[in-house]
């Protein structure tokens, strides 16, 4: 067994509903290592949150039910150790911040109570000094006058202020790994560009391990060292940023970066991929991804694509993977 | 803060005056002779019309007797009751502890077991107890009020023998007041019950939750802090307006156990339509009904710093 910081290993999960059971996380498999940064990428729905929260130990459960799979942290399956065990990581190891900080955060306490709560709660530091220490993490996130900002209330800071506020907080404990959900999906574009680089920043001098949701390849290429594409609850392709940049292995992949706006594209049309997420009460036979696919195939209705090895740590999950990387 | 309570109290004073001056209008001018109105129906020969011309100002315009009263009302001197001639503060002053009391009662119950049951309920969403309490809540709220006063008080008083049937305040004290207050209380009780239920639910449910979850707070920390907090801000509203409405409701109430408080003083009054008398009643309900809001809306902003801003 390979001793990754984070590891998620054949992750399965589905949610029980009155509708039926949706398969939504169908195989997950991905790992982080200390100060690297792995972006997961994939349309709405893809199952980028639930593998997330199921991570974190925060899924919905019910109706979620992880059917199969481990979590490893630092060598030790997350899902079979004892909740009260397992509390005590979240926050200190592994912390998350969310996409909607005016809701994320609890409207009726002020930031610094919420920055500092951890310290007093978990780690037992008296008030003051939790206080102290939360000026410093607002300090740290780039919050100007933070001392006075102490005792302001969520809805008092404009949106890019208030994620500053999510991830000082979530910093409190300095943990090893920060999951970060869509954290600037909310957001303008110029304050999306100053969150990015401020989580790139904290990532280099806390050397942490970043696991940035979004569904805008974009806004990875700077940041991430490795992406992970997610499609109907599958990893389709895993490779670092430069070789998935310079050619894609997977059909999807291929029409994301399509559909990235450039600046040289300016006049043509963009093109986005035709057709909508599946259903995953009634997932498509074989390759999920078929009835949207360019290249799809008899087969691919057939054949449910394994993830085929293509070296050097990549991954992809279509039949005719070496075919796109080599022809 | 400081300057949302000066805007509150001054929206306070207004409705004061606004309420006091309708209420004043319907009693004394609507009826066309006022001196009529604050008699009643029986015929007022020439002396009683002067002493009464005089005490209320009556050859004096509307809005200088109108004066005279509010006057009266905020310090306390409420002219005397027509029947008997004692002064209205002193009958008053007998008769609210009374009231008080019972609505005391009623709001311990409610606070207590409705407020307490509407959060174990809504913790355990679509658990026994929470089926429980609902279906009792949705029994007390379908039965009018006074119908389930009769029933407890055949039930638990003529046939069981528990409670007292009809109050005597030297015989049963205190103790005599439960049932009344619980019978009072029971519409707020399950009202109560159902806003706590949906609202703590609803925040069980909320992103910030989910936050505090992902922060490793314990599960304990998480519902009494996080969630109680926000789940009650509703509630607490809810409970001040019941202030009012329970003091008013125990007028009705008062009724069923023969609890002699201010609904059996206002009853009398309107049977032997005592004018002045009523009137007091009514503007001190008023009065603590706007208490009641003003003690809300403070109480709101406490708990909840978006409203001190807006
Ligand atoms: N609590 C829940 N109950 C039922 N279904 C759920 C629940 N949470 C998520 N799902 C389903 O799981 C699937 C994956 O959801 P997920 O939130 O992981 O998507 P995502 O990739 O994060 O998308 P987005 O970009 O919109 O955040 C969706 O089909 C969603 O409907
Ligand atoms: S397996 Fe077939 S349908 Fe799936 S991505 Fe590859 S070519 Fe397209
Ligand atoms: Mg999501």
């Amino acid at each position: 067994m390979s001793n990754h910081l984070l590891e998620v290993d054949n992750l399965h999960i589905e949610f029980r509903t009155r509708d039926g059971v949706a398969k939504v996380i169908n195989g997950v498999s991905y790992h982080l290592d200390p100060g690297e940064t792995l972006a997961v990428l994939g349309e709405s729905g893809s199952g980028k949150s639930v593998t997330a929260q199921a991570i974190m130990g925060i899924l919905d459960m019910p109706p979620g039910v992880i059917t199969n799979g481990e979590i490893r942290y630092e060598g030790r399956n997350l899902l079979t150790m004892p909740e009260e065990e397992r509390r005590r990581l979240r926050g200190k190891e592994i912390a998350m911040i969310f996409q909607d900080a005016l809701s994320a955060l609890n409207p009726v306490y002020s930031v610094g109570f919420q920055i500092s709560e951890t310290l007093r709660r978990n780690e037992g530091v008296a008030k003051d000094v939790a206080m102290k220490r939360a000026v410093e993490l607002m300090d740290l996130v780039k919050i100007p006058a933070a001392k006075d900002r102490l005792k302001n209330y969520p809805h008092e800071f404009s949106g890019g202020m208030r994620q500053r506020v999510m991830i000082a907080m979530s910093l409190a404990q300095n943990p090893k790994v920060l999951i970060a959900d869509e954290p600037t999906t909310a957001l303008d574009v110029t304050v999306q560009a100053q969150i990015m680089d401020l989580l790139a920043e904290l990532r280099r001098e806390l050397d942490m391990g970043l696991i940035l949701i979004t569904h805008d390849l974009g806004v990875v290429a700077d940041v991430a060292d490795r992406i992970a594409v997610m499609y109907a609850g599958r990893i389709v392709e895993h490779a670092d940023v430069h070789s998935i940049y310079a050619k894609p292995a997977h059909p999807y992949t291929q029409g994301l970066l399509d559909s990235i706006p450039r600046l040289d594209s300016k006049g043509h049309e963009l093109s986005t991929i035709k057709g909508l997420p599946p259903n995953l009460l009634r997932p498509p036979s074989g390759c999920a991804f078929h009835p949207r696919c360019p290249m799809a195939q008899q087969v691919c209705q057939e054949k449910v694509p394994p993830s085929l090895n293509l070296g050097g740590g990549r991954t992809s999950a279509c039949l005719f993977a070496e075919e796109i990387l080599h022809g | 803060m400081l300057r949302y309570i000066i805007r509150r109290l001054l929206q306070m004073v207004l409705a004061f005056f606004g309420t006091t001056l309708i209420v004043y209008y319907m009693m004394f001018q609507a009826s066309g002779d006022p001196i009529q109105a604050l008699a009643g129906e029986k015929p007022v020969n020439e002396a009683v019309r002067a002493k009464l011309t005089a005490e209320y100002h009556l050859d004096e315009p509307f809005l200088v007797r109108y004066w005279y009263y509010v006057k009266g009302l905020l310090t306390g001197d409420l002219g005397n009751s027509l029947s008997g001639g004692r002064p209205i503060a002193e009958v008053l002053a007998e008769r609210w502890p009374t009231t008080a009391n019972l609505a005391l009662y009623a709001f311990i119950f409610v606070v207590i077991l409705g407020v307490g049951a509407g959060v174990i309920a809504g913790i355990r969403r679509g658990g026994i107890f929470d089926n429980t309490t609902l279906l009792l809540t949705l029994v007390v709220i379908g039965i009018p009020s006074f119908v389930l006063g009769l029933t407890l008080q055949l039930g638990l008083g003529v046939k069981a023998g528990i409670f007292p049937v009809t109050y005597m305040e030297e015989r049963d004290g205190q103790f005599g007041l439960i049932l009344p207050g619980f019978i009072l209380g029971s519409l707020a009780l399950a009202t109560a019950v159902r806003l706590t239920r949906t609202s703590v639910a609803e925040n069980l449910r909320a992103d910030y939750v989910r936050t505090a979850k992902a922060k490793g707070l314990a599960k304990r920390r998480i519902t009494i802090v996080h969630v109680l907090r926000n789940s009650l801000i509703p509630v607490v509203t809810f409970l001040g307006i019941e202030i009012g409405n329970l003091m008013g409701g125990a007028i009705i109430t008062e009724g069923i156990f023969n609890v002699q408080g201010v609904g059996f003083e206002l009853k009398k009054a309107i049977d032997i339509e005592d004018g002045p008398m009523v009137v007091s009643i009514v503007s001190i309900l008023v009065v603590i009904y706007l208490l009641a809001n003003l003690l809300v809306d403070i109480l709101y902003a406490v708990l909840d710093p978006r409203i001190r801003y807006e």
